[in-house]
């Protein structure tokens, strides 16, 4: 009886009762696609890099260095020399190393001067490796592979000429256009900046430089394509280099081995670590994004305590006839909870559905244009917990209405008080 | 007589707590509204209560149904004094023993016309009678299609009709009907009356009569006297009036 006449009652009323769900189901889409963008930005931040022991580069800030090394954010302050980087890779216990050269970019897509192991060893997510959408990995000097957002960008194809710049300005005056680079590989979308990445061998980096000397050409002296490359292109400096280890343990061993360097002054930094540092410099954002979002669904269901407040006045004649045949005050209050806990059980049930629809539709967008892969089922854990919270907070706000009427159905009379 | 009353009141108090500031102090002041002695009445009587509009007959029905309680004194109802049991109890014992018939707006507009009869069956956790229902229904000229069709569709009369049936459905000891004709036209006031009458005498022998309900109607309207077995003034019972 109780369920058969919350139901009733509620379609009696269902256009307050629809608009209540809709803002009820809106705003809890709200709440939890910004928990679910931001689980799934982080989740997709601090793995950008995965499998890398240690991050090595010149001496400066920790923040500074992954995010030259990893996002291809801001400059070194300074290089590693060639034999240094070799000193620390020959170390024992090093599996592999990854030499990274930064400093050009083509059409403000950093380029990167790396070796073969690069596509060998370099992990992302959960330890995925690269791999080819087209073509292959480099092996001439002037081949280079395109992450997927350049070559889609860009309209870029197997086979195609480009020319690199000097620096990371947009339109640069100085351009390596006497060394033109053949696409010969497209990598599959990553979600991470290797997407955003132009990558080139070392000696390619080398090659387009030959002619220059302290970040300029060298007047009178220029070198074509074909000389270049019957001159020594080993490389001198290198920016920063990614390292792994045979056996974890050793990790702490070998960053205070590196930070103590003496040839030059390095720095050594684990990557997880680091990276979480700097998701917790965003984490004002994210906690105010949370409490807006959160906010939100406080109105919504404040909007609907009052609702039904507005309505209790209206049920008297109904409260008073249920009471009359039998009903006792718990019954009104179960009654009224009942419709409150129905109308937010239906705007949860639409909100889910809400959430997962936006979250397919946003799916290529958010991919396109910030290079986070969102999985598209957003239902996990947290958003349990989430849903959890919403009604355990209804059934408190619920108490309001409910008690107003159990109160008024014990102290008010059944008929009108005279 | 040795005839256990259907009512007995007695020695009844009741007030309704009034907030006062009397300077900067508030107190709950007592204003007595009813004070009743001694009343009885007996099974299977119609009763006419009547009195002007704020001469407490409401509050009565309320204290008698047991919504309200009183503030010193006792209620028995067939034989149960109601301010001697839980809450609850008293819900259920509305449920099982009073039919209660209003002024108007007797039925809840969403539910159907049987679920509203069903209303007091549920609630007592009685089973259900479709045979007693049909029979109402037929004894009050409603046609069984409207047993389906949502209250908010039916005429006032009509809602009035199904009142009826729902305070008689389940065989309470005690009708109470507080103005139920106020909504009505004069002439389908007096056919209403009859049939409410009527429908109650299912024993008409003098001897089975304590069978039926009593009756309990109250009205400002002194005209509808003559229906009933007994005609009670509101002020004569009532010393807080005086």
């Amino acid at each position: 009886m109780l369920f058969k006449l919350a139901f009733h009652s509620l379609i009696n009323r269902k256009a307050t009762v629809i608009l209540t769900i809709a803002s009820i189901a809106i705003s809890l889409a709200i709440v939890l696609s910004i928990e679910h963008i931001r689980q799934q930005a982080k989740t997709s931040f601090t793995s950008t890099l995965s499998g890398t022991d240690l991050i090595v580069g010149a001496r400066s800030g920790r923040i500074n260095l992954l995010l030259y090394s990893v996002f291809r954010m801001g400059n070194a302050t300074n290089n590693i020399s060639w034999q240094s980087y070799q000193k620390v890779a020959q170390q024992k216990g090093v599996r592999w190393t990854i030499p990274l050269s930064l400093g050009d970019s083509h059409k403000s897509y950093r380029v990167l001067g790396t070796t073969q192991d690069y596509f060998t060893y370099y992990r992302y997510g959960q330890k995925q490796t690269l791999t080819f959408d087209q073509g292959e990995i480099f092996s001439g000097v002037y081949d280079v592979v395109l992450g997927s957002e350049v070559a889609n960008k860009l309209g870029y194809q197997l086979a195609q000429k480009i020319v690199l710049s000097h620096g990371m300005a947009d339109v640069s005056f100085t351009q390596h256009d006497d060394k033109p680079f053949t696409v010969i590989g497209i990598l599959k979308a990553t979600g991470t900046p290797v997407d955003q990445t132009v990558h080139i061998s070392l000696a390619g980096m080398e090659a387009i430089h030959i002619d220059w000397q302290n970040g300029a050409p060298v007047g009178g002296l220029k070198i074509d394509a074909a000389t270049a490359l019957t001159k020594d292109l080993s490389p001198k400096n290198i920016t920063a280099f990614l390292l792994g280890l045979d056996n974890k343990i050793m990790t702490f061993r070998l960053q205070r081995q590196i930070n103590e360097y003496k040839g030059e002054p390095l720095l050594a930094i684990l990557p997880g670590v680091a990276l979480s540092e700097l998701w917790q410099i965003m984490g004002v954002v994210e906690k105010v994004l949370a409490l807006i979002a959160a906010l939100v669904m406080l109105a919504s269901l404040l909007g609907m305590t009052t609702m039904m407040l507005a309505t209790l006045s209206q049920r008297q004649r109904e409260i008073a006839v249920l009471r009359a045949t039998g009903a006792s005050a718990g019954f009104i209050f179960c009654l009224i909870e009942l419709e409150i806990l129905l109308i937010t059980f239906m705007g949860i049930i639409l909100g889910l559905a809400l959430l997962w629809l936006l979250m397919i539709c946003a799916q290529p967008f958010i991919m396109n244009y910030y290079g986070i892969l969102l999985s598209s089922n957003p239902l996990n854990s947290n958003i349990a917990l989430y849903v959890i919270v919403i009604i355990l907070v209804t059934s408190l706000l619920a108490c309001v209405p409910s008690g107003l009427a159990y109160r008024h159905s014990l102290s008010r009379g059944l008929m009108n008080r005279e | 007589m040795t005839e256990k009353p259907i009512i007995a009141i007695k020695d009844l108090i009741f007030s309704w707590p009034i907030k006062q500031s009397i300077g900067s102090k508030k107190t709950n002041a007592i204003k007595p509204i009813l004070d009743i002695p001694n009343w009885e009445i007996q099974p299977g009587q119609s009763i006419f209560l009547y009195g002007r509009s704020g001469s407490g007959k409401s509050t009565l029905l309320n204290l008698i149904s047991g919504i309200l309680q009183p503030q010193q004194g006792t209620i028995t109802i067939n034989e149960q004094t109601i301010s001697d049991i839980k809450p609850s109890q008293r819900d259920r014992f509305r449920a099982q023993n009073l039919g209660i018939i209003f002024q108007q707006f007797n039925l809840i507009p969403y539910l159907s016309v049987t679920d509203n009869i069903r209303l007091s069956q549920a609630f007592s956790g009685t089973e259900y009678d479709h045979q007693r229902l049909l029979e109402l229904t037929k004894k009050l000229g409603l046609s069984e299609n409207i047993l389906q069709q949502k209250a908010n569709q039916l005429s006032v009369g009509q809602q009035q009709r199904v009142a009826v049936i729902r305070a008689l459905y389940h065989r309470p000891k005690l009708i109470i009907a507080d103005e139920p004709t106020s909504a009505l036209d004069a002439e389908t006031r007096d056919e209403f009356i009859q049939l409410l009458l009527e429908q109650n005498n299912e024993k008409n022998t003098e001897k089975n009569k304590k069978e039926n309900s009593s009756i309990l109607f109250v009205s400002h309207d002194r005209s509808l006297a003559s229906n009933f077995d007994q005609q009670i003034d509101i002020n004569e019972l009532n010393k807080a009036r005086g």
